[in-house]
Parts: C-alpha cells; sequence; structure tokens
C-alpha cells in the first residue's frame, strides 16, 4: 500500500513538474486601432510550407506609432507560433513582434519606432522552436 | 499454436510503441502539438518517450512481459483518456489512427497482462521481501552512525557517481567514474579525479555573450568572477532546442563529518562537447536574425568564471551513505553550457565579432554514489 502511495506521489510530482503550455490561445480576438491607418501598405495571408493561414496583414503608422495589424487572421495551431515582419520569406534577419495571440481574429502588434519599414516587406506566422513557416503576407 | 498468438500479441504491442518513438525522440511537429496541448512538453514527451522505450523492451523479453504489459495499459490508458478529452480523437487529421494504435496496443497489453499474472504475483513477494531488508538496514545505520572517523577505510577507492538535476526549463543527467584518495591523519578529507559525462536538454534557452573580454570588467583568472558585469556588451542568443552532450575530466573534494555523512563539491576540468545543432536567433536592438546550425561548442577548459571554454559541470552536494557501497545525495548544480554560431554574430562595441554564448543555470537534483 506504502509502495503504491509512493508511486502516485512521484507521478503526481513528475506531471506537475512539467506543466508547460506552448500552443497558441484560439478565442476569438476583435482588437482595434482608435483611428484609421495613414498607409497603405497592404497584404494577404498565404499558407507557407508547414500551415494554414489567412487574413489580411495592414501597417498602421498613427501618431508615430508604428503598428502590424492582423486582420480576420485563422491559422491552423502549432507550437511556438511568433509573428515576425521579416526582409526575407524564409525569416534571416526580422523583427519579432512576440507570441501569435490567437489563431483566430483580428490583432494589432507595436513595431520598434526606429526600424525602416521599407526593409521588411514580408509578415509571417513563423513556428520559432521548429523555424517552420506557417503563413506569409507580401505587404506593399 | 498459442505460441504464435502470443508472440502476435507482443509484436503489435511494442511494434507499435517503437515505431512512434521515432517522433517522440526525434520531436516531430505532431508530437510537440499533441504534448503541447496537453502541457507537458518537452519533459512529458521524452519521459514518455522513455517508458514507452522499456515497456516495450520488457514486453518482447519474455520473463519481464507481464510488467512491461502492465506498464503499456498504463501509458495507454492515459493516451485514450486524451484522446476522448483534450485531444480530440483525430489529432492533426491523421483519421484517428494514433487513438487506434492506442486502443490496439491497450487491448494486446491487457491479454498479454493476463496471460503473465503470475510474473506481477511474484514481483509483489519480491517487494515485501525488499520491505524488511530496507527495515533493516535503516535499523542497522541508526545504530553504526555514531561511530568515529576510524571506520573510513585508508584504502584508494573507485567511485561511480550518478547525478540528474532539474530547473523550471533545463533537466540533466551525469554519470561519472573517479579515483579518490583520503589526505590528513584523521582522513576526513577526500579528493578526487576522475572522467564524466554530462548530458543537458531544455526549451527554448537564452545564451549570453560568452567571452570574458566583452562580458566582464577583468579577465584575470579568479578576480574574473567577482569582476563587474558589463551589461551593455551582452547579446542574447535563443537556442530553440538546447541539447548539450560534454564528456570532462573532473575533480572532486570532500569532507566526512562521520562514517555516514560527508559535503563535497566538484568540477568539470578539460574535455569536449557535441550535440545536434539548432536554430537559434540572436536579437540586436530589437532586430533579429537566424540561422539553422548553431552547435554546442566542441572544447571544453576551465580557466574560472567567464574565462570558461566551452560547456562544463559543477555540483555542491550532501552524500549520506546508507550502506557500505551505496550513498545517496543532493546535489545542487551550476552549469555552464555554450553554443558557438556559424553564420551569425554579435558585432561588439569595440569592433570586434563574437561567435561564442553561454548559458549558466541552476539546478537541483538528486544523486547515488557507488563504492567498490
Amino acid at each position: 500500500m506504502k509502495f503504491k502511495i509512493l508511486m502516485a506521489l512521484v507521478s503526481v510530482g513528475f506531471l506537475s513538474a512539467c506543466t508547460k503550455q506552448n500552443a497558441t490561445p484560439n478565442i476569438q480576438l476583435m482588437e482595434s486601432i482608435d483611428s484609421l491607418p495613414m498607409t497603405s501598405m497592404k497584404g494577404n495571408f498565404m499558407n507557407g510550407p508547414f500551415g494554414t493561414v489567412s487574413g489580411n496583414a495592414f501597417i498602421s503608422v498613427i501618431n508615430n506609432e508604428k503598428k502590424l495589424i492582423l486582420e480576420n487572421l485563422v491559422s491552423s495551431n502549432g507550437p511556438d507560433l511568433h509573428v515576425y515582419l521579416s526582409k526575407e520569406i524564409q525569416p534571416i534577419n526580422f523583427l519579432d513582434l512576440g507570441k501569435l495571440k490567437s489563431i483566430n481574429g483580428t490583432q494589432v502588434y507595436s513595431i520598434d519606432n526606429n526600424v525602416n519599414l521599407k526593409d521588411y516587406k514580408f509578415a509571417l506566422v513563423h513556428c520559432q522552436q521548429f523555424n517552420h513557416l506557417f503563413g506569409s503576407a507580401n505587404i506593399q | 499454436m498459442k505460441q504464435i498468438g502470443i508472440w502476435i500479441l507482443k509484436i503489435v504491442a511494442a511494434g507499435i510503441m517503437l515505431q512512434t518513438l521515432y517522433f517522440k525522440f526525434s520531436a516531430a511537429p505532431e508530437s510537440v502539438y499533441i504534448f503541447s496541448t496537453l502541457g507537458l512538453e518537452p519533459y512529458g514527451r521524452i519521459g514518455i518517450a522513455i517508458l514507452e522505450l522499456i515497456a516495450s523492451i520488457a514486453i518482447l523479453v519474455p520473463a519481464t512481459t507481464g510488467l512491461g504489459a502492465l506498464l503499456a495499459i498504463g501509458l495507454m490508458a492515459g493516451a485514450i483518456f486524451s484522446h476522448l478529452g483534450k485531444l480530440g480523437i483525430v489529432v492533426m487529421d491523421d483519421g484517428g489512427q494514433l487513438f487506434i494504435y492506442a486502443l490496439l496496443v491497450f487491448i494486446s497489453s491487457l491479454i498479454l497482462l493476463w496471460i503473465n499474472l503470475h510474473q506481477i504475483k511474484t514481483l509483489l513477494f519480491r517487494i515485501t521481501k525488499v520491505k524488511f531488508i530496507l527495515c533493516f538496514i535503516m535499523i542497522s545505520s541508526i545504530n553504526s552512525g555514531n561511530l568515529k572517523a576510524q571506520a573510513i577505510s585508508s584504502q584508494p577507492k573507485q567511485e561511480l557517481i550518478f547525478s540528474t538535476a532539474f530547473s523550471s526549463n533545463q533537466a540533466t543527467a551525469s554519470i561519472g567514474y573517479q579515483y579518490h584518495w583520503q589526505l590528513g591523519k584523521k582522513k576526513y578529507w577526500e579528493i578526487g579525479l576522475g572522467l564524466r559525462n554530462t548530458t543537458a536538454f531544455s526549451s527554448k534557452n537564452d545564451y549570453i555573450t560568452a567571452p570574458a573580454r566583452l562580458a566582464r570588467s577583468s579577465t584575470v583568472p579568479f578576480l574574473v568572477v567577482v569582476s563587474d558585469q558589463v551589461s551593455q556588451n551582452w547579446d542574447t542568443l535563443a537556442v530553440q532546442r538546447p541539447f548539450v552532450n560534454m564528456l570532462n575530466a573532473m575533480t572532486e573534494i570532500k569532507y566526512h563529518f562521520n562514517n555516514k555523512l560527508s559535503v563535497g563539491f566538484n568540477i568539470d576540468l578539460i574535455g569536449v562537447s557535441f550535440g545536434s545543432s539548432s536554430s537559434s536567433i540572436l536579437t540586436t536592438n530589437s532586430v533579429s536574425k537566424s540561422e539553422t546550425n548553431t552547435k554546442p561548442s566542441n572544447f571544453n577548459l576551465l580557466l574560472t568564471g567567464d574565462l570558461d571554454k566551452g560547456s562544463l559541470n559543477s555540483e555542491f552536494f550532501v552524500n549520506y551513505q546508507v550502506s557500505k557501497k551505496w550513498g545517496i545525495r543532493l546535489v545542487y548544480q551550476y552549469l555552464f553550457t555554450e553554443y558557438t554560431t556559424k553564420n551569425i554574430y554579435q558585432t561588439a562595441p569595440d569592433g570586434t565579432s563574437n561567435y561564442e554564448f553561454r548559458n549558466k543555470a541552476n539546478n537541483l537534483g538528486i544523486g547515488l554514489s557507488y563504492n567498490f
């Protein structure tokens, strides 16, 4: 009996020691910005080799604050999905705008102010841990 | 005829588990997705894969088929419940294939357990016997714990040490082999020299600019440890899937309070590292660069503090001798691991390029020692 209790405790300890969420949430997001974007830099998402992504990406500059807006985004889920603004479609030189907030809905990401946006043509949904491209939008 | 049937069941159960191991150990996206969904990534994935490997081997060995089947039943029950709950029966458009596999292994194992139930009964009988022996050892150790240091033998000894240590995002395992000699008249002190292999893996981890000329205000050996950290020179390399294996010469120093209890410290001196290449991301002023072939630095050398090269393990420990040969230990591990980039590099403020990045980890763990 003691042996069983010990084994149960060991297995509970084992399970609780390694609970770490990695997948992206799938709640419907409806983030918005206060006023209309000042630029018309825009692109549609296309599927990458490792996932399916649809929706629009556009860049807004309001009061000198740069933002990337993903509109009506729908993405397949995966581990460690991030949003990049990248010079290449396979990211080598890029800005990591953070983890993808949700695989579903409209969402807003801040861009560092000192960045020259002309260099970064692609908005990407990228699985960072495995270096897998899920989807890309060529922003023009 | 019955024998053939049993072997078919064994091959179904062990075969299915073994062929999925490759995907688990190589971190295939499907496996990572499953264990991320369950909140068990990465330790659950690797831990369960190891348990499945043990179960498969045990099922195939006739003397342990029942035990292997029992373990497999436990694992598959977990898998089936996960499919019925969080995961769903169809995972990543597989048409329920994984769920059916889990059911097949579960049913085969159930039959194998039924046929080999006598093995479990024998084991339970043995456990009862071991309990008595353990009680006996504990009682006798309480009595002999008061003996003075004269009981410590004066012969040079050989020792095997195992340890495993963890932090929130890293797990390590090490095995060492050393000779050790007793010092001083009363032989309270011991010094050892040997070889140790340490394996460390972690989820995504940050590696910081390694060379002391950039990271610290002094590069004088020993002084470097207490010198100021020059954090404006630091860049961060995020290694996506770190896995470092280091084989190093090591030294150990130990102090005996009595013939049961001792404390000590050991540290790696020189050796080599190897490990799989990982993708990594170097970020400077919010601009990132990535490459796919960052590897652990090959050469390890202890030069104190940030002057160190490569990956080195060190441990503080408290050892308690449960018998003449076996000791158990609590371990505090301070582990350096180092990665060298290939195409991407840091341009330091002094204009030099840096390709070496280091992670310093504090881990807690347990260990075993065995004296020859």
